[in-house]
């Protein structure tokens, strides 16, 4: 559906997994490579666009994200900076995170997926193996022996 | 649906358990993840998805990567093909622009190239020395190399949201993409004319796995447009379904694998790119000593083709890599090494996944094959004396996946040459 408002600005309606609807300005959701290229397609016209893989919780911060970016082009780079550590902040933990940059990869938002990646990679750097199967539920499937061979293999990263 | 379509699809679903890199659990639906993330109680529900993980590990330290090769056989997999295979191969040298480099497809099916293109390599590793096409990024599947051939890659892709399978030809080295017109046929080879000074891409639609109405299909990337062969010889295409995506391109022509049997050594046919007819090309020998063989996979090392085929023992698998010294001349394929491994057992295939060329700097200069044996990788040394299958085991590197990874590998060389020739 294409609404436009009185400033002008082309609004366009995005479909989460679980039907919630979010209208926005298309200036804002074509930082998604993805929708983008959905509304070149002509998508847009035909009523919302769905995004079957995006639930309405994450789209909703990926939208908060994409306001953010899309209105401060002008704006000083360290505050946008102040502002992305924030949003990573408030998604809290690694599973909001695996989800976040989940829908960064679907809807191919670049500088999205880099900061979370970034985010899950420094909160895991320091961690055991232990650690991070339980993070996402890893099956330990080594035997003992091989993981007693692996395990010393690599030694140094233990110490 | 076309049958072309069936099979790509039929292919895919094959695959998808091997692509699951690190998801222990069926993945759960969209609606309990929203719920076990806002549920801190149960955070072993989580899953960390393939289509991520590789991103996350561009960005940590090498100790952190060698520490989480403990984590699960898959991680120690994906850590091995990403980290430690481009690292035996390639370590540049100072001024050294142009490295001969080769492709693997990731089992995470979101990557075209893990372990790719290192040109900086060092102890954090990064994917470079390849643009991303935009084509090619985003929600995108890749399916399968069709061939590469002077630098460009010719590849298939699905678009996730559409689910259409589009044909690409790609420069990983410039980052220019070519889509080709869409056309309901199957792409299987790519290759160079030199009669037409041009590169074409090799096609067919066999509708309901039909031999007889098999259509076989040129797209010229010089003119820019599909052609129909004009009898393309019946006899030939009756397994097109069974080749395989890709065709291997050499002396002109493109070189399948066809009908693959049970108890002998397969056929190999051949399309001349210039003429545009099939021919037939000698196989290996078959040997007098009792077994069955299995499937067989081949691949081009400098100027020869170069078959390995399985053969069935009762406890052991076993692989002959045979090398055609003289094209077309039946007396003139050699063993050159041959391989046995304890079968692995669980109904896991011990397929030969790929053979292929490159060239490395970091261990012991040359050309190289390399091999992957379900879980198994194998670097051989290519010695220009190929009887000498002794000196290849010695300088053979193997690396053990602990898992098997499906895939497939290309070689490519670093070019300027444009997928919009003109």
């Amino acid at each position: 559906m294409s609404i436009t408002t009185e400033n002008n600005e082309k609004m366009i309606t995005l479909m989460s997994s679980d039907g919630e609807e979010f209208v926005v300005e298309e200036a804002v959701a074509a930082q998604s490579q993805t929708i983008k290229h959905l509304i070149e397609d002509g998508c847009s016209t035909e009523g919302s666009i769905p995004l079957p893989n995006v639930t309405g919780r994450v789209l909703s911060e990926v939208i908060q994200y994409c306001k953010k970016h899309s209105s401060s082009d002008d704006k000083e780079e360290k505050e946008l900076e102040a502002w992305d550590a924030e949003f990573v902040k408030a998604a809290d933990d690694h599973v909001a995170l695996t989800d976040l940059m989940m829908a960064a990869n679907f809807l191919d938002i670049k500088g999205l997926l880099d900061l979370v990646a970034q985010t899950l990679a420094n909160m895991i750097t320091g961690k055991s193996p232990e650690e991070v199967r339980r993070m996402w539920n890893i099956k330990n499937d080594f035997t003992p022996e091989e993981a007693e061979k692996v395990r010393k293999e690599n030694q140094w990263a233990f110490e | 649906m076309s049958s072309s379509g069936a099979v790509n699809k039929r292919k895919r679903e094959e695959c998808r358990d091997y692509n699951r890199l690190l998801v222990v659990e069926a993945k759960p639906t969209n609606t309990e993840r929203l719920v076990i993330s806002t549920n801190m109680t149960a955070p072993n529900r989580s899953y960390l998805p393939p289509d991520i993980v590789e991103h996350i590990l561009d960005l940590l330290p090498r100790k952190s990567i060698d520490r989480f090769r403990s984590v699960s056989k898959s991680l120690f997999s994906l850590l091995a093909i990403k980290f430690d295979v481009p690292k035996l191969l390639y370590r540049p040298r100072k001024g050294d622009p142009r490295p001969s480099n080769y492709g693997i497809k990731s089992s995470d099916d979101q990557s075209l190239f893990t372990g790719v293109g290192l040109s900086d390599y060092s102890g954090n590793a990064k994917n470079q020395g390849y643009m991303a096409a935009p084509e090619l990024s985003g929600p995108v599947s890749f399916d399968s190399f069709i061939g590469s051939c002077n630098g460009l890659v010719c590849l298939a892709v699905t678009d996730n949201y559409y689910g259409k399978s589009k044909t690409f030809v790609w420069n990983p080295f410039t980052g220019i993409c070519r889509k080709l017109p869409h056309r309901n046929n199957y792409a299987f080879g790519f290759g160079y004319d030199s009669a037409s000074d041009g590169y074409k891409v090799f096609a067919a639609t066999a509708p309901h796995r039909d031999p007889q109405r098999v259509k076989v299909e040129i797209f010229s990337l010089k003119t820019g447009s599909w052609k129909d062969v004009e009898n393309p010889g019946r006899k030939y295409l009756q397994h097109i379904p069974s080749w395989g995506r890709m065709g291997l391109f050499l002396n002109g022509a493109l070189h399948w694998v066809h009908g693959q049997s049970a108890w002998g050594i397969p056929k190999i046919i051949a399309f001349e790119l210039s003429k545009e007819k099939f021919y037939h090309v000698p196989s290996p020998p078959n040997q007098s000593s009792p077994g069955k063989y299995g499937d067989s996979c081949m691949g081009v090392v400098g100027e020869y083709l170069c078959m390995c085929v399985r053969k069935w023992h009762t406890k052991r698998a076993s692989y002959i890599v045979w090398v055609m010294k003289d094209y077309c001349n039946e007396a003139s394929w050699i063993q050159f090494i041959s391989y046995s491994f304890p079968r692995i057992g669980d109904g896991i295939e011990a397929r030969v996944e790929y053979v292929c060329d490159f060239i490395s700097r970091s261990f012991m200069d040359g050309r190289y094959m390399m091999l992957q044996f379900a879980n198994h990788l194998h670097v051989l040394k290519w010695k220009n004396n190929l009887n000498e299958s002794d000196e290849a085991e010695k300088y053979s590197k193997k690396i053990k996946l602990y898992e098997v990874l499906t895939g497939e590998a290309i070689p490519y060389t670093q070019t300027l040459t444009s997928p919009y020739a003109s």
